[in-house]
């Protein structure tokens, strides 16, 4: 036994003597500069590129560029740990963009065929249709309602539904809206069998006689009424369509039901939630996953929420800011709603929702600032406004159409924009009680019938429209904003026209995810 | 001594091995009798699931349809004939309270109008037999049970041990769906499971496939829809009640 003991110490003294010795071996260490591939010019910091055009990039590398492999690829620059597609292997891009609309890294590489060693060179690419920078207005024309589409160029491209699908809608327009990536639903293979598209973009138009479901990136038609339903609804009368974060809602003959954004649907709507008993305003505020909706018969706010399979009701509730849960008593009731909306912010994230009411007895008017978001856990949060009086000679108490200004404001700082529906618009900032009267004034005669801060906090998108119509005709003028105030850089910046009444518009910039 | 030996055993081990490695292995052929059994699995021939046992109820099929074929699948262990063999299944609880009656609920194996079927075809290992049941009025209220076992005959005996039995349970009442308490199923739909819950499901919700697996946006539809029909009927009839009049049918 210790014979074996000693064999043991002795092969593990060997081992350990070994490896003390100087290791001498014939390496020589050259300067990458001399073995690896020079990249020596040809590829931009960032690309803009146009879905189904050429993107060509075509480097200059040094030395023998036959001697080297070449790969281009692209992953989504926002999302970690996503597949990469590979757009090519010559040195030369020459891609016809495939990709989805959104921004990429896209990495160039160029390999030498004999050391291994490698160039390698990253730079951003912005991908969007045609159709995926541009103002979509909703119009209504010769009793039927289509889109003007004005591209990244200023063109106006008329009637693209019927232009594309052959068909528009009946009825007149109420609202239109689109989401980048939530949208599943089934094709039909020739033999028979279904294959399920996931993770596709999506605009749904509505009209007060129809809805319809488009394809995001080309507007081909997905869906009609009749196929947009688990279960076709017994009365067809709709009252709006809105993106969610977890899908879509449509409000129909005074009920709600949603293409609930689960992983396994197939883009088409279901059952109507329990309504209790109220009247839905057709006007709805949306933040990420929830909607908050009116009762007009008690006169107060209601919410939905896609995965609570009832309404949130007679729920405002002022709430502790720091757990978020309910501290006190419903704030009002019996009233009427004015105007509703949330501020625009980035991406998915939307700023607060404001809420003007009237009270049926008083005739009092008052500003509610709401987060929307909270219908979520069962309730709808006031920010603490309480119910900020609005001055009665304050003319946003009659104001038609709105616009609140972007951003993620605390307290009341922000400004809501209104028309009486003239040819005026002015705000009214809460902050401070005071109006701003006539701040954009557009030849008379027009009538204003849409206004909207089209903002991007990330992207810093900063542009505030006007959309009026005059003598069956549409305008639409495009404003720079004075920096992060609510102001406007004066005269306009663009101005398009187009035939036929405009109900409202849609606006996408390059990296739009969802318009509330 | 020690080291020697281990020298030794080295050694021997060696040559147990080498000479391990020259033996020419023998196979052992299959030559013992047929043996037969019950398939069991979660898809049979016919794309059903088939454990030890199936329910069928003619609740979900139309007032005039008076027989069902339910099929079970046989498999054999040894070798396939050249020739049809008759299958040795026979009832085991004849007379038993409760227990199918041969030509009364069920058609009898040796009926001509099956017993062609009921054989291991040529050159086959598997084979899905008919169990043609019958509707009877005793059904609407009565539940009758068909055991059956594979026993022995000139071509085959029974087979793996556990699998050599199976229950058919036939009635016109409601039977509980295999997938009721599945995860994700019909229990977070609709709640625990009654007669009159299923009644009510297939009557007004209009839903009558138990045997589908659900997306979560079907179970979500048919969620909100069994609740919204069943406030309509309360509105209309007032409650709903399970046969025993105290469990109340509701939606969760």
């Amino acid at each position: 036994m210790k014979q074996i003991t000693k064999y043991i110490l002795a092969l593990l003294l060997i081992v350990y003597l070994t490896g003390c010795i100087k290791d001498t071996g014939n390496y020589e260490y050259l300067d990458p500069k001399q073995v690896a591939p020079v990249l020596i010019s040809g590829i931009d910091e960032t690309y803009s590129a146009i879905s189904l055009e050429k993107l060509v990039i075509d480097p200059k590398l040094g030395g023998d560029e036959a001697q080297y492999d070449y790969v281009w690829y692209a992953y989504p620059a926002a999302i970690v740990g996503t597949q990469c597609d590979t757009l090519g292997k010559t040195k030369k891009l020459d891609y016809s963009v495939s990709l989805l609309s959104g921004t990429y890294s896209l990495i160039f590489r160029a390999t030498d065929k004999v050391n291994k060693t490698s160039v390698y060179k990253k730079t951003t690419l912005t991908v969007s249709s045609i159709f995926g920078i541009g103002y979509y207005i909703n119009k209504y024309e010769n009793s039927r309602t289509d889109i003007d589409f004005i591209d990244r160029f200023g063109v106006v491209n008329k009637n693209i539904l019927k232009q594309i699908n052959g068909e528009d809608l009946p009825g007149k327009p109420i609202r239109s809206t689109y989401e980048v990536n939530r949208y599943f639903y089934n094709v039909i293979n020739p033999d028979g069998t279904k294959t399920r598209v996931a993770f596709k973009p999506a605009i749904m138009v509505c009209t007060d006689e129809d809805m319809r479901i488009y394809h995001g990136e080309n507007m081909k038609l997905l869906k009609k009424w009749d196929e947009a339903f688990l279960e076709k609804p017994a009365v067809k009368k709709p009252q709006g369509v809105w993106a969610t974060t977890m899908g879509y809602m449509l409000m129909n003959n005074n009920s709600v039901c949603f293409v609930n954004n689960n992983g396994s649907n197939v883009g088409e709507f279901g059952y109507p939630y329990p309504v209790n008993n109220m009247k839905l305003n057709p006007t709805v505020s949306v933040m990420s996953s929830s909607a908050m909706v009116y009762d007009d018969i008690a006169g107060e706010l209601a919410g939905y929420y896609v995965t609570t399979y009832a309404p949130v009701k007679n729920a405002v509730i002022k709430a502790s800011p720091l757990t978020l849960g309910p501290v006190g008593q419903a704030y009002f009731t019996n009233c009427d709603l004015i105007y509703m909306g949330t501020q625009a912010y980035q991406a998915t994230s939307a700023g607060r929702s404001y809420v003007i009411v009237k009270n049926r007895g008083t005739n009092v008017y008052y500003l509610w600032q709401i987060g929307t978001g909270n219908i979520q856990y069962g309730y709808i949060y006031d920010y603490g406004a309480g119910g900020l009086v609005i001055p009665s000679n304050f003319g946003v108490t009659t104001g038609k159409v709105f616009a609140l200004k972007g951003g993620a404001s605390t307290a009341l700082n922000t400004v809501i924009y209104y028309s009486t529906g003239d040819n005026k618009v002015h705000y009214y900032n809460p902050s401070n009680q005071t109006e701003k009267r006539d701040l954009i004034t557009i030849p008379a005669g027009e009538e204003i019938t849409y206004i909207e801060h089209c903002f991007d906090n990330y992207y810093k998108i900063n542009t505030f429209v006007v959309l009026s119509n005059k003598n069956g005709n549409w305008i639409l003028r495009t404003y720079d904003m004075v920096g992060a105030t609510p102001e406007v850089v004066l005269p306009e910046n663009a101005t398009y026209n187009g035939t036929g009444l405009a109900k409202n518009l849609i606006y996408r910039h390059a990296n739009t995810s969802i318009t509330y | 001594m020690k080291i020697k030996t281990i020298k030794y055993s080295f050694l021997l081990l060696a040559i147990a091995v080498m000479s391990a490695a020259c033996q020419e292995k023998m196979v052992n052929k299959f030559d013992s009798e047929s043996s037969l059994f019950f398939f069991r699995g979660t898809s049979n021939s016919k794309g059903t699931p088939q454990q030890d046992s199936v329910s069928f109820s003619f609740f979900l099929s139309e007032s005039s349809v008076i027989e069902e074929i339910i099929w079970v699948d046989v498999q054999l262990t040894g070798m396939p004939s050249d020739k049809d063999r008759p299958l040795p299944i026979v009832q085991t609880n004849v007379g038993q309270p409760g227990a199918a009656v041969s030509g009364t609920h069920y058609v009898a194996f040796n009926d001509p109008s099956i017993a062609a079927q009921i054989v291991m075809p040529a050159n086959k290992v598997s084979v899905a037999i008919p169990v043609k049941v019958k509707r009877t009025l005793e059904m609407n209220t009565a539940e009758f049970r068909l055991d059956l076992a594979i026993t022995t005959n000139d071509y085959f005996i029974a087979g793996i041990k556990d699998r050599t039995s199976y229950t058919v349970k036939v009635t016109a009442m409601a039977v509980k769906p295999a997938l009721w308490d599945v995860a994700n199923s019909y229990l977070s739909i609709f709640g625990p499971w009654g007669q009159a819950k299923m009644k009510f499901i297939i009557d007004y919700v209009e839903f009558s496939d138990f045997d589908q697996v659900l997306t979560t946006d079907y179970r979500v539809y048919l969620a909100i829809k069994a609740k919204a029909k069943l406030a309509e009927y309360e509105q209309a009839h007032g409650p709903l009640y399970e046969a025993d009049g105290i469990t109340r049918v509701i939606f969760p």
